[in-house]
């Protein structure tokens, strides 16, 4: 199953896809109100992408003492606003903290990949997150290692490396 | 009445009396200044008596956004902060990107304005809407990195946005800057030197309002053409690569990148210290300010050599080539440790190369000796120079205190150099040589905050494409930069532009650089935004009115035609070599038409009172009258 992967060296901390996130499923620009975080220390250049990562085995869902924290029939994140009964289990039991609170309603929000479309995957400038099945992320990522590893030899040799 | 991309709200901060009071924004100061250097620059002219002391309770010193950000627009991340400048003596106004602005607006104010002085230290927690004011004793002395990190402990949060004033501020150099995540810099015209003078050394902000736009729908088709525009621009990878940097290696090729302070423009080590030299061989990564899908910061490591383990964020065009070319120094490792310092101790990296620069040259020409500048070998590039009188000018310390004030007062202290102190109204020119870019130096002469390029950024003459002058102005020479025809046209057409921009609080590089927000799109854009109904020409109507504003406030503090100049040195001496060589810059071929193009008097330069009634201005024909103003 297709998930949102994310490479943090990427980022550029500019929060865009919070923003979109925001603007789609709330209808106003708010960071805050966002189910993808970005963590920043300026000093270090640190800009990390934090959603949820669709984990196989939930301790969200089984921490959920009314079920209202479940998967859909696509396989995605949902909350049931009626059945929840605000006790914020889900959030403890998160262990990347990837549930949030919605600061005016006050309830959990987690990523639901925008049903399948995620936006903030099609807004980000520079592709830090990507939504890729397991496989074709690890290929991916092979790739790009393999170059970084190979670059200075080539580069020793007069070999450019061409951008994708 | 719901605000539509405004935030809604006016801050006013006492700090003398530790009180505050929000207000709804006026709508007056929407419908006619827009947002942010708009706001800024009413608010100064307004509420600012003539000729107070800019280190006085009586200076104000003011923030604000504009209507865009906090949206999704993209590159709206901007603030300006104004007061009139110590430096100078006249508006004084900087910006910056990041992401303190967007912060500003999600806690609720469009504009905060700080008035009087704290008898303490103290710096001010802005969490919505409650305001504290907190005990600074801890932080004082502290560099803009360590004033961070403390704050953000001491408040137990690290997603808390600053703003942040360095030693250099706290000591009374006059062109301290205030400094937003760590590096982005509000560095011009001493905005940190007014900021410590109210013992206030930082601003921290946090908010959990929302930005609702008027017309979602529109909006976000906009976005969606700006979005495709900006990557399929032919600028965009060099500019996400390098960013401004990108443009040093061009500046040099086509002979005005000033070198050894103005004595040569062609860097003969302009490849070893280049945008490009800098993104192969230090940075690391890019990172980007609120909303920026450029993004055209990076992060750099120096890997070996004497400075090895230094490591940060940028630098910019600016401050690298003022540390490189224009204080002839060849190596780039140098460069970034003088920018690191500057970045910490709180300078403006401008105003700072050039005062190190003009010692250099009267140290070459025998005006200042050894044990005028307390030992030190002002030879050019000479890097133990360069690194000492920055720590010396941030400490007030021996020499550096002359330097302190800022080239044109040093050289009146001394009595030397005066000639070739380069400033235009007290305020450093920037690295471009105005004899090889005569619409820049137009810009230069007649910018509302002394020497500076963003007032008007008239890149276009860098094209030298007739068919685009001819297209925009009938003047065909208007965008070759050696010529003189029509700069008055393209400077005035620009500086509007460019106030709009600073305004709407978006960023320069994209919407007027890489020219995506002409007038009429814009309109497009604040109509969808907040609801206002304007076409492109009112919009440029309201850059005018803004520019106008401006002239309104130095006027009233004395400036006149006659310092509207450039230092002697770029009228009378041609350019020695280079593809521009013996150019010089005929001040008096563009001056005029400038006056004319924006109405100003061409005896005075005092806008014409028909100009002021055209824009709604007759409170300033009011003002002037009353203290005696005359004009035509
Ligand atoms: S919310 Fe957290 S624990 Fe639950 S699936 Fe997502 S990442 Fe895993
Ligand atoms: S996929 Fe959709 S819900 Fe999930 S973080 Fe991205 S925009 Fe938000
Ligand atoms: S949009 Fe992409 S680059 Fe920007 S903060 Fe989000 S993940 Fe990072």
């Amino acid at each position: 199953m297709k998930k949102i992967f994310i490479d943090a060296f990427k980022c550029a901390g500019c929060k865009y896809c919070e923003l979109s996130c925001s603007f789609y499923h709330e209808g106003k620009f708010n960071p805050k109100l966002s189910r993808i975080r970005i963590f920043k220390e300026d000093e270090y250049g640190i800009d990390n992408p934090i959603l949820c990562s669709l984990c196989s085995y939930c301790p969200c869902i089984n921490i959920c003492p009314t079920n209202a924290f479940y998967r859909n029939e696509k396989g995605f994140m949902e909350i049931n606003i009626e059945k929840c009964i605000k006790c914020y289990k889900c959030i403890e039991s998160c262990f990347f903290g990837a549930v949030f609170l919605h600061i005016e309603k006050k309830i959990p929000i987690v990523c639901n990949l925008c049903n399948g479309d995620p936006q903030c995957v099609k807004k980000c400038p520079t592709k830090a997150i990507v939504f890729l099945e397991p496989n074709e992320f690890i290929q991916k990522k092979n790739y790009e290692y393999s170059r970084i590893v190979y670059q200075d030899f080539l580069n020793k040799h007069g070999i450019k490396i061409k951008s994708d | 009445m719901k605000y539509y991309g405004y935030a809604g709200k006016i801050l006013r901060i006492n700090l003398t009396k530790r009180d505050f009071s929000i207000k709804n924004l006026e709508k007056d100061l929407m419908v006619n200044f827009l947002g942010g250097r708009g706001f800024n620059s009413k608010r100064l002219f307004d509420e600012i008596p003539p000729k107070i002391d800019p280190l006085s309770p009586e200076n104000k010193l003011i923030f604000s956004t504009g209507p865009l950000v906090g949206t999704m627009f993209p590159t709206a991340s901007r603030f300006n902060v104004s007061a009139k400048s110590p430096q100078t003596n006249i508006l004084g106004d900087s910006n910056a990107g990041g992401h303190f602005a967007a912060e500003m607006k999600y806690a609720g104010y469009d504009q905060i304005i700080l008035e009087g002085r704290s008898k303490e230290p103290i710096y001010l927690y802005i969490n919505d809407d409650s305001i504290e004011f907190l005990d600074a004793k801890h932080l004082w002395g502290k560099d803009v990195y360590e004033c961070d990190r403390i704050i953000k402990k001491d408040l137990g949060d690290k997603s808390i946005q600053t703003v942040i004033i360095g030693p250099a501020a706290e000591n009374g150099v006059k062109f301290a800057g205030i400094f937003a995540n760590l590096i982005r810099a509000a560095a011009r015209t001493g905005m940190g030197t007014v900021m410590a003078s109210k013992n206030l050394k930082a601003i921290a902000i946090k908010g959990s309002k929302s930005i609702e736009v008027a017309n979602p729908k529109k909006f976000e088709k906009i976005i969606e053409e700006i979005e495709e525009e900006i990557y399929n621009h032919p600028q965009y990878w060099p500019r996400r690569k390098m960013g401004t940097t990108r443009i040093l290696l061009p500046v040099n090729a086509m002979g005005f990148l000033p070198t050894r302070h103005f004595t040569s423009t062609i860097f003969e080590y302009a490849e070893n210290v280049s945008g490009e030299k800098l993104a192969e061989e230090y940075n690391i990564k890019v990172r980007g300010c609120f909303s920026c899908i450029l993004p055209c910061s990076r992060f750099y490591i120096i890997k070996e050599g004497k400075y090895a383990g230094l490591y940060g964020e940028g630098p910019e065009y600016e401050p690298l080539s003022s540390f490189t070319a224009r204080v002839g120094n060849g190596d780039l490792q140098v460069a970034l440790k003088a920018i690191d310092m500057v970045n910490k101790l709180g300078l403006d990296a401008i105003t700072t190369a050039e005062c190190i620069s003009w010692a250099m040259e009267c140290y070459e020409k025998g005006w200042l000796k050894k044990n005028d500048v307390d030992g030190l070998d002002l030879t050019w590039g000479n890097e133990e120079a360069i690194l000492k009188l920055i720590e010396k000018i941030s400490k007030r310390e021996g020499f550096g205190d002359i330097l302190a004030d800022g080239v044109k007062k040093a050289a009146e202290k001394l009595g030397i150099g005066k000639e070739i102190a380069m400033h235009v109204k007290g305020l450093e020119i920037i690295q471009a040589d105005p004899r090889g870019a005569k619409g820049y130096g137009l810009g230069y002469v007649v910018a509302s905050r002394g020497a500076d390029h963003l007032r008007s950024e008239p890149f276009m003459e860098l094209s030298d494409d007739p068919k685009k002058g001819e297209k925009l102005f009938g003047i065909p020479e208007a965008t070759i930069r050696l010529e003189y025809k029509g700069k008055g046209k393209l400077v005035s057409y620009c500086e509007d532009w460019c106030a709009i921009v600073d305004s709407l609080e978006v960023c320069k590089n994209v919407a007027e650089n890489m020219e995506i927000l002409p007038f009429d799109k814009a309109a497009e854009v604040i109509e969808a935004a907040t609801g206002l109904k304007l076409n492109g020409n009112d919009v440029r109507k309201i850059g005018e009115r803004i520019i106008n504003i401006e002239r309104a406030f130095l006027i009233r503090e004395g400036i006149r035609k006659e310092h509207d100049t450039l230092p002697k040195r770029f009228l009378e001496e041609p350019i020695p070599s280079g593809i521009s060589k013996g150019s010089i810059f005929e001040l008096e071929k563009m001056l005029n038409e400038y006056y004319e193009e924006r109405k100003w008097s061409k005896k005075t330069g005092i806008p014409l009172k028909e100009k002021l009634k055209e824009l709604n201005l007759e409170n300033v024909i009011e003002q002037f009258e009353k203290i005696g103003i005359e004009m035509e």
